[in-house]
């Protein structure tokens, strides 16, 4: 094994190396800072190495404490577990492609030096928060990540739409600092002490849930909030879907690094949530709702970046509603999975056309046969089976399967959209083959995941009647939008179809009274105030010289 | 309400609707004149009324100008001339002293209700109107974007409009509690609602024209593409009023706002404003500091023009090539001059011409497996001749259409609603391969749209099919006749009609680059934002044909057994240039392998001089760095396109050829002495000088107010409904250029300089042509295009002024 100072120092010149170039940039804020990408190629290219280290470390000793103030109520600590380092080289690998990604986008840009330094700086608050040690390492870099992001999200201050947005999430983001600081102060009272890995043995050595104060349920409850608002869910998701008035680069930050907080927070998390089964039951309701809503919303809309924004609120509703249901691994899969998606997405998103103009080859039409749809499902449960009877999980675990009911309802839509269209055989058999592959990599991830973050989650458990109902009804409306989605055809002309395509298109109004609050069309008057204006006399139009005066002779305004 | 229709209000609709830019969509967009519609006025008289009912600007800031008499690139001379011209008995002098001292003023304009009720409320009606309209807007025109379509298509804009409005709850929470009220008040036809609203509002007709202006310019970019729309049905005589329906949606929204407030109070603002309007609109004024800058703008072009009249002094040596080797036929685009003027330098028995790069041919085409047919001609014309993509054979299409569903079902279970988490889940991880590779331009971020779904090796293997046929409904193919009448009219129209070269080259141009939404603006022009490839793949099968080559012989035009046209594509981004119909000619010839290598060279040198425009350009690396631009998905400047485009040259190719522009001319080739009633010179003047004009106009007013004809900010851009982009995540379309395909950060890479169009023909029969076409006459008359007349020694000799009047140009010789 290494030497834990070895671990300390890589950690910290990655995060200080980001922390650098930002200190730089204040000295070449302008066009082509040659400098700042230098220093941000050697931060990125030393985040990757740190993430392998930090990987290797966690592979040897399962947990690495790196304690930097070790007051017990000011410790400031680090700490390398599996958890952590999964999502540190996460970051790190996003880090490094919109890094590169902003050399050349923003070329040009006279302010190219100071972009870069606040992304640098953003994803050094990200790498902290991700191996927070403590409470106060925790909620420090918390406060900081956002305020990093407010400095990008108004990084053209002079658009009144980036103002707007950036206020909006302003306003989230302290509702989500305040939160996460009553419920620290909860566990803080509770434990007495600041070190997560205290906390989380203190809570596990409890044999009966009834010894725990309600300190910490109410603990568990904020924590919930903090999630909630940092991560875009109902209804305070209004900010996230317009924060495109800044460059793309930092929209693809944002959606796959910064907004996985909430989700991080629940997961990291975990063992003071698993106290509260109400709290939990809260955190399925919620993030199930946000990301039905979110993917109808998501469905209608017709700009590629608002899509993609009501996209990232439903998948983080949905990681959030795994949480709630107790399959934390789950929920990381999808976290993870969802990062590079739409990092992805993001800075492909240029390449719409593109995608619509190779639409315009033939393709067959769905038919909307019931019975055809019913054959393809059939087929996804026949494959599905086929996994489940091969992977190695408990059938008492009950929050597995129905984490599993809704990645089958996918592969269920999956395969109908082969059978559903002009009977293609070879098109079948392929896309049966496409949907072993994706049952065997949900197994496979599924596996995995569980086996690497056995030591930071608690075990799957048996989910409450409460928590089954919610889920259930989850269920079902996930099923009937599907349902609905596969047979378009029948339905779309149908008024109401169309009364509540417009108001999804609307996000269902919630930002629209978001605006009102905020008071987004509000209006400066002073900018309108007009001044006295010079004018001069023209010849007659029918003059045949070229436009030229009449009279050289200063009129004032022509209000006089 | 049932009062009759007047045509009255429906021609001011229609004479203001023609005042908008047009807006072609991104799949294929095309540089467009986005003051068409003003050219009947002078310059400076469409300066003041885009000033007035808009705030739009069509100069510079004074500042540019006054920076650019500092640096000397305004001349002395030209300015006292511009200022002797104009009557003003001010020395240049005192005409800077003077500049320097006024300050820019502050936007005084035609006011609508949105405006005034803004005011009044404190409350930014313009932003949540537009934001609204183009909301709806986005989902009426969208191609495809949204799965879950909400507007309803099937209704005429209007009336879908209105009924979204009564779903819409947004103004009802904004603060309209009587929304859905005042929505019932209006007629559900859009020309009765026009009306009725416009006599709510108390507009006399002469205020009309002015205020449904400023109306429409709160919206131009949808504005704009119904009124591309329109366009194109009229091409196709087709009855169209996209623009009128829009028209009646910005009408109703200002009756909206003027019937949610206190009447009294805005009654009286309402009166007083129009009355402003009617004093602005006939005070036959202009504003000092508008007035200045338009005179040093002059000026400015004046000096301008004169450095690219003297280029033509340079001496010139009587090249005549005796044998040709080959002879290669480009696009008249101002990236062909580099290229032709490094291919000539490299081998000088290869002959370059210089035509339209649809090569004559305009045609409607059907790539492989698609089902509509894309026009590969210029915008101004709605061809009439349609063509398949011909493959080796039956199976290549049927593999294509098989592989796009094979994605299609994937593509649906990874965006579907509520089926994207079973995908994220299991296959999200596939992306992070997947973003690295693309990040270091391994791969593409999206298929390329069209090489999608074909086997790669059928790919080169694809033709164009001209043997009559017909398929989806539409005939297809070109019969025999229309061959031969086309391939003479495009021979005469390049002048080449004799002694032609073992190998004539016909080269389409094209370019590559990923991510890009603007990337078809790179395209050829004149094949309707496309590549030029199939038109001189077809151009190149016509004269190929046995039969076409004999009959053309009776018209007079020789064409020599062993002659063969090969269709070529130059890459405007890479410069390298690519030789189609493999197999048709003896690749092993050792004279064609010697044109290829002289393709190589020119290409080579071609990227040298190319990417010096470029601030990370190495000596050496040139062929590097275009290979990174053209695949690199955060490139925002993968070649500068047409930026910088100043001046056309409508003469012989030995008159350019020793003539150095930088890739910043379009040249055709034209000798009036084989022009024998001057229609090939009519011809160019209708359609290449036109379009040219088109193209420089459109940067020109991209880089003048980017604001308002400018696409903005590339790195805000937002793809909307499959066929543009908004800034940011809410407004208006935006049309034009994006700022950074202007400007490299450091300088302009477009200067705002209008057209100087040179033409080698006598005066007189370029008047006739001008008295024949008052739409030509219009923009050099006006101030749009800025006409030269070459003498028989192809040295500048005349400047056009105005109504078929010249004068001499004094040769200044350096």
């Amino acid at each position: 094994m290494m030497n834990i100072n070895f671990y300390t120092t890589t950690i910290l010149l990655s995060t200080l190396w980001f922390v650098v170039t930002s200190f730089f940039s204040y000295f070449k804020p302008g066009l082509r800072p040659k400098l700042i990408i230098s220093l941000s190629v050697l931060a990125t290219g030393f985040g990757l190495f740190a993430s392998l280290v930090a990987g290797y470390g966690v592979y040897t000793s399962d947990l690495i404490q790196i304690f930097l103030v070790e007051n017990p109520y000011f410790e400031i600590s680090l700490r390398l577990d599996s958890l952590s380092v999964i999502m540190f080289s996460m970051i790190s690998i996003i880090g490094f492609v919109v890094m590169k990604f902003s050399f050349n986008y923003l070329d040009g840009d006279n302010r190219q030096g100071i972009f870069l330094g606040r992304l640098a700086l953003t994803i050094a608050s990200v790498q902290f928060l991700v191996l927070s040690g403590s409470l106060l390492t925790f909620f420090a870099s918390w406060v900081l990540t956002s305020i990093c992001l407010h400095r990008l999200l108004v990084f053209y201050p002079e658009r009144i739409g980036a103002r707007v947005s950036a206020k909006k999430k302003f306003w989230v983001a302290r509702l989500s600092d305040m939160s996460l600081l009553v419920a620290f102060t909860f566990l803080f009272l509770e434990f007495g002490n600041g070190n997560l890995e205290m906390i989380f043995s203190q809570i596990k050595s409890v044999d009966s849930l009834v010894k725990l104060s309600g300190n910490v349920s109410w603990a568990a409850l904020f924590i919930a909030f903090a999630a909630f608002f940092k991560s875009a869910q109902l209804p305070t998701h209004g900010w996230l879907i317009e924060v495109m008035e800044t460059p793309t680069p930092v929209s693809a930050l944002l959606h796959a690094g910064l907004l996985n907080a909430g989700p991080f927070l629940l997961i990291r998390m975990s063992n003071v949530l698993e106290t509260s089964s109400y709290v939990l039951a809260l955190i399925i309701a919620v993030g199930g709702i946000t990301a039905l809503y979110g993917t109808l919303a998501n469905a209608t809309q017709t700009s590629i970046k608002t899509s993609l924004g009501y996209s990232s609120v439903a998948h983080m509703g949905f990681s959030i509603m795994v949480c709630g249901i107790g399959v934390y691994p789950a929920a990381m899969l999808h976290l993870v999975g969802h990062s590079f998606y739409k990092a992805h997405s993001f800075l492909s998103s240029g390449s719409a056309i593109e995608v619509y103009m190779a639409s315009r080859v033939s393709k067959s039409i769905k038919q909307g046969s019931i019975l055809r749809i019913g054959l393809g499902a059939l087929l996804a449960l026949v494959v599905f089976s086929a996994g489940i009877y091969f992977m190695p999980f408990d059938p008492q675990d009950l929050g597995m399967w129905m984490v599993s009911a809704f990645v089958f309802l996918g592969i269920a839509s999956l395969m109908a959209n082969s059978t559903d269209v002009q009977w293609d055989l070879n098109l079948v058999l392929r896309t049966l083959g496409a949907g072993v592959l994706v049952t065997a990599m949900f197994f496979g991830l599924e596996y995995m995941s569980h086996a690497i973050l056995s030591s930071q989650v608690p075990p799957l458990r048996l989910p409450t009647t409460l928590h089954i109902s919610i889920v259930v009804l989850l269920l079902f409306a996930f099923s009937t939008v599907i349902f609905i989605q596969q047979t378009a055809a029948k339905w779309q002309d149908r008024k109401w179809v169309r009364v509540w395509s417009v108001h999804f298109r609307n996000g269902l109004y919630l930002n629209a009274v978001f605006d009102r609050i905020i008071g987004t069309f509000s209006l400066n008057q002073s900018g309108l105030e007009e001044e006295e204006v010079m004018y001069l006399d023209l010849k007659e139009e029918k003059d045949p010289s070229i436009y030229s005066v009449k009279h050289i002779v200063l009129k004032q305004s022509i209000e006089a | 309400m049932k009062e009759k229709i007047t045509t009255g209000v429906f021609e001011t609709i229609k004479n203001v609707g023609s005042k908008m830019p047009l807006v072609w969509p991104l799949e294929r967009s095309v540089a467009v004149n986005p003051y068409l519609g003003l050219s009947q006025e002078k310059f400076e008289r469409a300066a003041i009324r885009l000033d007035r009912v808009g705030s739009i600007q069509v100069t510079m800031p004074l500042n540019y100008y006054l920076e650019k008499w500092d640096h000397n690139e305004i001349d002395e001379a030209d300015l006292s001339e511009i200022l002797r011209i104009e009557g003003r008995e001010i020395s240049s002098h005192n005409f800077i002293e003077m500049a320097r001292s006024i300050k820019e003023e502050p936007l005084a304009k035609t006011k609508t209700l949105l405006d005034l009720v803004s005011e009044s409320n404190a409350f930014d009606w313009n932003r949540f109107v537009v934001s609204r309209v183009s909301h709806w807007a986005a989902s009426y025109f969208d191609k495809g974007q949204a799965s879950w379509v909400a507007a309803n298509k099937s209704k005429k804009p209007f009336e879908a409009w209105l009924e979204e409005a009564e779903i819409d709850r947004t103004p009802k929470i904004a603060g309209i509690s009587n929304f859905s009220n005042i929505l019932k008040k209006l007629p559900r036809n859009p020309i009765l609602a026009t009306e009725f609203v416009l006599e709510k509002l108390q507009l006399d007709s002469e205020l009309h024209e002015e205020y449904l202006h400023s109306l429409l310019l709160k919206l131009p970019g949808w504005i704009g593409y119904a009124a591309q729309l329109d366009w194109d049905n009229n091409l196709e005589g087709k009855k169209s009023s996209f623009v009128a329906e829009m028209t009646a949606v910005l009408l109703a929204w200002e009756f909206i706002l003027f019937s949610a407030q206190k009447k009294e109070e805005i009654s009286l603002k309402w009166e007083e404003s129009k009355r402003l309007t009617l004093r602005m609109k006939d005070s036959n004024s202009v504003k000092v500091s508008l007035d200045t800058r338009l005179l040093l703008h002059k000026a400015f072009e004046r000096t301008h023009q004169n450095e690219v009249i003297r280029k033509f002094d340079k001496k010139v040596e009587p090249h005549e090539v005796a044998k040709p080797k080959a002879q290669a036929i480009f696009c008249i685009d101002v990236r062909s001059e580099v290229y032709r003027r490094k291919l000539e330098s490299v081998d000088s028995s290869i002959e370059t011409f210089g035509y339209a790069g649809f090569f004559g041919i305009p045609i409607n085409y059907l790539p492989t497996g698609c089902e509509t047919p894309e026009a590969h001609s210029p915008v101004l014309l709605a061809p009439g001749i349609n063509i398949t993509e011909k493959s080796a054979s039956k199976e290549v299409e049927e593999t294509r259409i098989k592989r796009r569903n094979r994605f299609q079902v994937w593509k649906s279970f990874k965006t579907g609603a509520a089926t994207s988490f079973g995908f994220v889940s299991p296959m999200g991880l596939s992306f992070l391969p997947k973003i690295i590779s693309d990040s270091l331009n391994l791969t593409r971020p999206v298929k390329d749209p069209q090489k999608a779904w074909f086997n790669p090796k059928s790919i080169n293997q694809l033709g164009v099919d001209l043997s009559p046929g017909s398929k989806n409904g539409m005939n297809t193919g070109i019969p025999i006749d229309d061959q031969i009448q086309l391939a003479k009219n495009s021979l005469k129209g390049i002048s080449l009609t004799d002694d032609f070269a073992p190998y004539v080259l016909v080269v389409g141009h094209g370019s590559s680059m990923v991510n890009n939404p603007h990337a078809t603006g790179y395209q050829c022009g004149a094949c309707g934002g496309h590549s030029g490839e199939a038109n001189a793949k077809v151009f190149a099968e016509i004269l190929n044909n046995v039969e076409v080559r004999s009959r053309l012989q009776k018209e007079g035009i020789y064409i020599p057994v062993e002659t063969k046209f090969i269709a070529c594509l130059h890459n405007t981004t890479t410069d390298e240039i690519t030789f189609y119909q493999q197999g048709f000619h003896d690749e092993t010839d050792p004279e064609f392998l010697e044109i290829v290598k002289a393709t190589n060279k020119a290409s080579q040198s071609t990227q040298e001089e190319r990417m010096e425009r470029f601030s990370d350009h190495k000596v050496g690396l040139a062929d590097k760095l275009v290979k990174s631009k053209s695949t690199d998905w955060s490139q925002i400047r993968p070649e500068w396109g047409l930026t910088g485009c100043h001046s056309f040259v409508i003469a012989p190719r030995a008159r350019t050829a020793p003539l150095d522009f930088k890739g910043r001319t379009f040249l055709h080739s034209y000798d009036w002495r084989n022009d024998e009633n001057f229609s090939i010179l009519e011809s160019i003047m209708t359609a290449p000088m036109i379009v040219t004009s088109w193209i420089n106009l459109q940067y020109y007013s991209s880089t003048v107010d980017n604001k308002f004809h400018g696409a903005g900010n590339k790195t805000l851009h937002n793809v909307t409904s499959g066929l543009g982009v908004i800034e940011g995540a809410s407004g208006d379309l935006r049309m034009g250029l994006p700022w950074q395909a202007l400007h490299d950060g450091e300088k302009l890479q477009h200067e705002p300089i209008k057209l100087n169009v040179f033409i080698e023909a006598p005066k007189e029969a370029i008047n006739e042509i001008l008295k024949n076409n008052s739409n030509v006459a219009d923009l050099c008359n006006n101030g749009w295009i800025n006409l030269l007349a070459l003498n028989s020694e192809g040295k500048v000799s005349h400047r056009y002024v105005s109504d078929l009047q010249w004068e001499v140009i004094h040769s200044k010789a350096a």
